[in-house]
């Protein structure tokens, strides 16, 4: 497997370099320390995988993501980033990325990755797979029902549509059982559903599960 | 009442005097009629008589003529039948011509040998009437006139006879008679007036009367001898000539019936002892004068008696007014006198009055009840006795001559003793009433008690001269005031102006004047265009009218080129109002803040440029921590994590200690991630606010148990400054929320409206707390944010309850001038 790898910082790409060589079914075709060289690089050498920091200098990841998508469409991306803050993830995702980790768990999780995408699956962390399915769901429907429940909200429909207690839900999201109960309520009353059965149906309904 | 009876008693009186007056009249009418009626009645019977004897009479010539006729000797001469017919013929003849009713000779045996009637069945001839008287007076030579009855035509008739004398003897051979009926006379001559008459014999048989029941009756009550005597001369029939029982003597005849009847009677000269006699009703008579008496009288009478009548009417009417008019002006003379007392004792007045010595004659009760003196104690006695010594003496020296002179005098000033001894100021009023001969007799004077109305006037003065005194002391104040606010207005840096509503100028201050170079120029009744530059005389016209459209004081900022650059001024306009509430005129105060303003903007870019500083050196800090140390220890754990691996089953303790670099390198990690998230989020440069704003939420969402609804609609990108200034404001919002409200759901919500990014973050939560404590929400710091940026941040009430912060920031950079006002429209006050 030959792999793109873009970072600014070269003592990363050190790092990200020797993950990758461990493994002996990949190498590493090409290194860029910004935009421009890495789809430089991407157009010389043709890697089956792209590896890239969304924050770079000159052409930022997100717009490197679609230079390269335009070039090369099926090219399996995936953003690397330094930052925890979900927004990048959504909106690499958005941008096309097929998969997405923080660089901190790199050395656990980039080879996961690069495997997964490299066969045309999409990788994310299992913390945030939820928070993005809901995210997309809910931008794909702007004018629609779920776009007016809160993102908390959402989380509780496709919790309680998936068959969880108030008492899972509270406990998987660090609230209390009256909060979810709350949300319950008001999910019922903006929906204009009548109980569990109506919002499992909801959720199948809008793509939610 | 008496009026109308003694009206009616000489009505009455009237009309007896009218009735006796007439009766009197009546009754010398009536002797005056009777005496008439007698004369006429003398006069009557002897034209009647006379008349009577006349015819009587009228035929002794005729048969004087007769018997002188050749044919009556003729016959009486002979047998000679020739003669006989000759002197019937021409008896004939007689008979017709003198009217008579026959005429007749008779021989010297008086027997009758021819006579006209011959051959009427009562023929005369060869009767012999020897025996009448007649016939022996004319054979005795003597011609005759006899009044008897005919015993053969039973007709009563004057005979006249005359002898007969033979031409050759001249000796009487026989009479010639001529019998002429006397019913003529009755028929003619005696019904020629009302009245009875009649013709009798001397013995007083009635031989002629138009009263028929009389004939052949008598006047006298006959003796047996006389009516023998009667009989025998065959003169009156048969007889027996009853009495009529009628004593028919002197011109006083009374009948049977005891009627008076008035008399005249004549004696018939041919026929010696006969009388003609004529009688008259005295009744009949008076009934004569009576009727036309009546008849004119009775209506004359009548309507006399109705002309009284309505006279006594018309007088009794007119009386009746004339007396109703004196009642009621007798009733009004009373009534007027009675409310002259009433007046004189009731009117809240003193009246008195005096005579021509000062003696009081007359004082109202009004009077003595202000003096206190008993009316016995006041009257007759001089009216200067109840003066005080200063007012007595005016009045003996000056008013009373004067009064007693001119009959009049008025608002005298006197003071009067009253009957405690204190004084009264009075002001007295008098007239005189004069006598028939025009002469003062007494008076009739008014006094009004002026104690209260004097002390009065003197309290008025009194408030007069303090009135006086503090409107000096307020004029003074006044122009002390003046003198300040001139002062005022003279110093001030202001430009104070004050105008009239149709816009011209009353006065601006000596500020202004310099500034528009009008030193010691008037500009009174001047307009905006006449001495202000035509841009700020738009400017002010507009605003002041805008003032006095609205009726309110507004803050406008105005601006005006001078020789040293624009000028802005901070215009403060009020109207000003009339007693009435009326406008009457515009003030306007403008200070120059120009000079504030440049101020106002450099401290605000100041600020801006701090924050802005401050921004870009926690952006730089934390894009160090992340970028530099961030990733390099990014770089280290992938190297601590390669190195565990590597040592992994080769020296445990080694891999013991990389695996705890490897974790403490997590921590340092996350602690460097959450400082450079706090110091600015990286999300926020690098994705922007929307980004950022959806992050924030996001981290809320987990750590807090609210629902969040973020909704953004046509936001644009935003430069750096402003977004920082929306995302930091969001984001104080949001900790109030969560500190503050209890609020189970908050919704932030951002769109682009007029140029500006309208932002409003709003909860369902406890609302805003008093003004002081909402300074500890960062109201301030948010404001500021906002206003660093040209925008402006309020926080209220939420409808429904709750707290919304509404903020509004300007899309394209604000010019430098941009304050809270807009210069156009201005700012009420």
């Amino acid at each position: 497997m030959k792999v793109l790898l873009a970072d600014d910082h070269s003592i990363v790409l050190d790092g990200l370099r020797r993950i990758i060589e461990d493994c002996e079914d990949m190498e590493v075709l090409a290194e860029a320390s910004d935009g421009t060289r890495a789809l430089e690089a991407a157009l010389k050498t043709r890697p089956d995988v792209a590896v890239i920091d969304i924050s770079m200098p000159d052409i930022d990841g997100l717009e490197l993501i679609n230079r390269l998508l335009s070039h090369y469409p099926d090219l399996p991306i995936v953003v690397l980033t330094v930052h925890e803050d979900r927004q990048y993830m959504y909106r690499a995702v958005q941008a096309g990325a097929m998969g997405y980790i923080t660089k901190r768990s790199a050395s656990e999780q980039l080879v996961q990755a690069l495997r997964k995408v490299q066969s045309g699956k999409r990788f994310f962390p299992e913390e945030v797979a939820e928070a993005l399915a809901l995210h997309l769901s809910r931008k794909g429907s702007e004018e629609d029902l779920p776009g007016s429940l809160s993102m908390r909200e959402l989380q509780v429909l496709r919790q309680l549509a998936m068959g969880s207690t108030n008492q899972e839900i509270a406990e998987s999201y660090n609230i209390s059982v009256k909060t979810v109960d709350t949300h319950r309520q008001r999910i019922l009353k903006k929906l204009g559903l009548r109980n569990n059965a109506d919002i499992s149906r909801f959720a199948h309904e809008h793509n939610i599960i | 009442m008496r009026l109308r009876r003694i009206l009616i008693l000489f009505a009455v009186q009237t009309v007896i005097l009218v009735c006796i007056g007439g009766y009197l009249y009546y009754t010398s009418m009536k002797d005056a009629a009777l005496e008439e009626a007698e004369r006429r009645l003398r006069t009557t019977a002897t034209n009647v008589s006379r008349d009577l004897h006349r015819y009587l009479t009228q035929f002794e010539q005729p048969v004087r003529a007769l018997a002188g006729m050749r044919e009556t000797q003729h016959a009486l001469a002979g047998d000679d039948p020739g003669a006989l017919r000759e002197a019937n013929r021409m008896l004939d003849h007689y008979t017709s011509a003198f009217g008579v009713s026959v005429c007749y000779i008779m021989g010297p045996s008086g027997r009758t040998i021819a006579s006209s009637n011959r051959d009427e069945p009562d023929s005369f001839v060869g009767q012999d009437f020897g025996f009448r008287p007649y016939f022996r007076k004319a054979i005795s030579g003597q011609p005759h006139v006899y009044l008897a009855l005919g015993t053969t035509s039973e007709e009563r008739g004057a005979y006249s006879s005359h002898p007969v004398y033979s031409d050759e003897t001249g000796k009487i051979i026989g009479v010639a008679v001529m019998k002429a009926s006397v019913e003529y006379v009755e028929t003619k001559l005696l019904s020629v007036d009302k009245g009875t008459f009649l013709v009798r014999d001397p013995q007083g048989v009635i031989f002629i009367s138009n009263r028929q029941d009389w004939l052949y009756k008598s006047t006298a009550d006959l003796t047996e001898q006389d009516r023998r005597a009667i009989e025998k001369s065959q003169q009156f029939g048969d007889g027996p000539w009853p009495w009529i029982e009628w004593d028919i003597d002197g011109n006083r005849v009374e009948s049977p019936e005891s009627n008076i009847y008035l008399a005249s009677t004549r004696s018939l000269p041919s026929f010696p002892g006969w009388e003609l006699v004529y009688m008259r009703s005295r009744q009949k008579i008076l009934n004569s004068v009576q009727q036309p008496f009546v008849r004119i009288l009775g209506p004359l009478v009548a309507g006399l008696c109705i002309l009284i009548g309505l006279y006594v009417f018309f007088l009794y009417t007119r009386a009746e007014q004339e007396l109703s008019r004196r009642r009621k002006a007798e009733q009004d003379l009373r009534k007027s006198e009675r409310d002259y007392r009433y007046l004189y004792h009731n009117t809240p007045a003193m009246l008195h009055s005096i005579d021509t010595d000062y003696r009081m004659i007359q004082v109202s009760d009004f009077w003595l009840e202000a003096t206190g003196y008993t009316r016995e104690e006041v009257l007759g006695r001089n009216l200067t006795v109840f003066l005080t010594p200063d007012s007595k003496k005016y009045a003996e020296n000056t008013i009373l001559p004067y009064f007693f002179r001119t009959g009049f005098c008025r608002d005298v000033p006197y003071r009067l003793i009253k009957k405690d001894g204190s004084t009264m100021d009075i002001l007295l009023t008098c007239n005189a009433i004069l006598d028939e001969h025009g002469e003062i007799s007494r008076t009739l004077a008014v006094s009004v008690d002026v104690t209260e109305r004097k002390k009065e006037q003197e309290e008025l003065e009194r408030a007069k001269e303090k009135l006086s005194q503090y409107s000096r002391q307020l004029e003074r104040l006044v122009n002390q005031r003046t003198q300040e606010f001139t002062g005022i207005l003279k110093y001030t840096p202001a430009l104070i102006y004050l105008k009239n509503t149709d816009g011209t100028y009353r006065l601006i201050n000596d500020r202004f004047r310099e500034i528009l170079s009008l030193q010691g120029q008037d500009v009174y009744g001047r307009t905006d265009d006449d001495i202000l530059p035509p841009d700020f005389a738009a400017q002010i016209s507009q605003n002041d009218r805008h003032v006095l459209q609205t009726h309110a004081a507004f803050r406008f900022t105005e601006r005006l080129e001078l020789a040293d650059g624009i000028h802005v001024y901070l215009s403060i306009k009020f109207p000003i109002y009339s007693e009435e509430g009326q406008i009457n005129a515009l003030c306007g105060i403008l200070t120059d803040i120009t000079e504030l303003q440049r101020v106002q903007n450099r401290l605000r870019n100041l600020s801006r440029n701090i924050i802005a500083d401050q921004e870009r050196e926690r952006e730089a800090i934390s894009r160090e921590l992340h970028d530099e140390l961030g990733q390099m220890l990014t770089a280290l754990r992938m190297d601590c994590v390669w190195l565990a691996s590597y040592l992994l089953d080769k020296e445990e303790t080694a891999w013991k200690r990389a695996t705890t670099m490897r974790d403490h390198i997590d921590k340092t990690l996350d602690d460097v991630s959450r400082m450079s998230h706090e110091l600015r989020p990286g999300v926020l440069d690098d994705l922007g606010l929307i980004d950022a704003v959806e992050s924030l939420i996001s981290d809320y969402e987990q750590r807090t148990e609210m629902a969040y609804i973020f909704e953004h609609h046509d936001v644009p990108e935003l430069p750096k400054t402003e977004s920082t200034a929306v995302y930091r404001i969001v984001q104080e919002a949001l900790t109030n929320s969560v500190r503050h409200s209890r609020a189970t759901q908050v919704s932030v919500s951002m769109h682009r409206e007029d140029g500006h990014l309208h932002v409003h973050v709003r909860d369902n939560g406890l609302g805003l707390p008093g003004d002081q404590e909402a300074q500890g929400f960062g109201i301030t710091g948010m404001q500021e944010r906002a206003y660093i940026v040209g925008g402006e941040l309020r926080m209220e009430r939420a409808p429904g309850g709750g707290t919304s912060v509404i903020c509004r920031v300007p899309l394209v950079e604000a010019p430098d001038s941009g304050a809270h006002t807009n210069p156009e429209q201005g700012e009420r006050l």
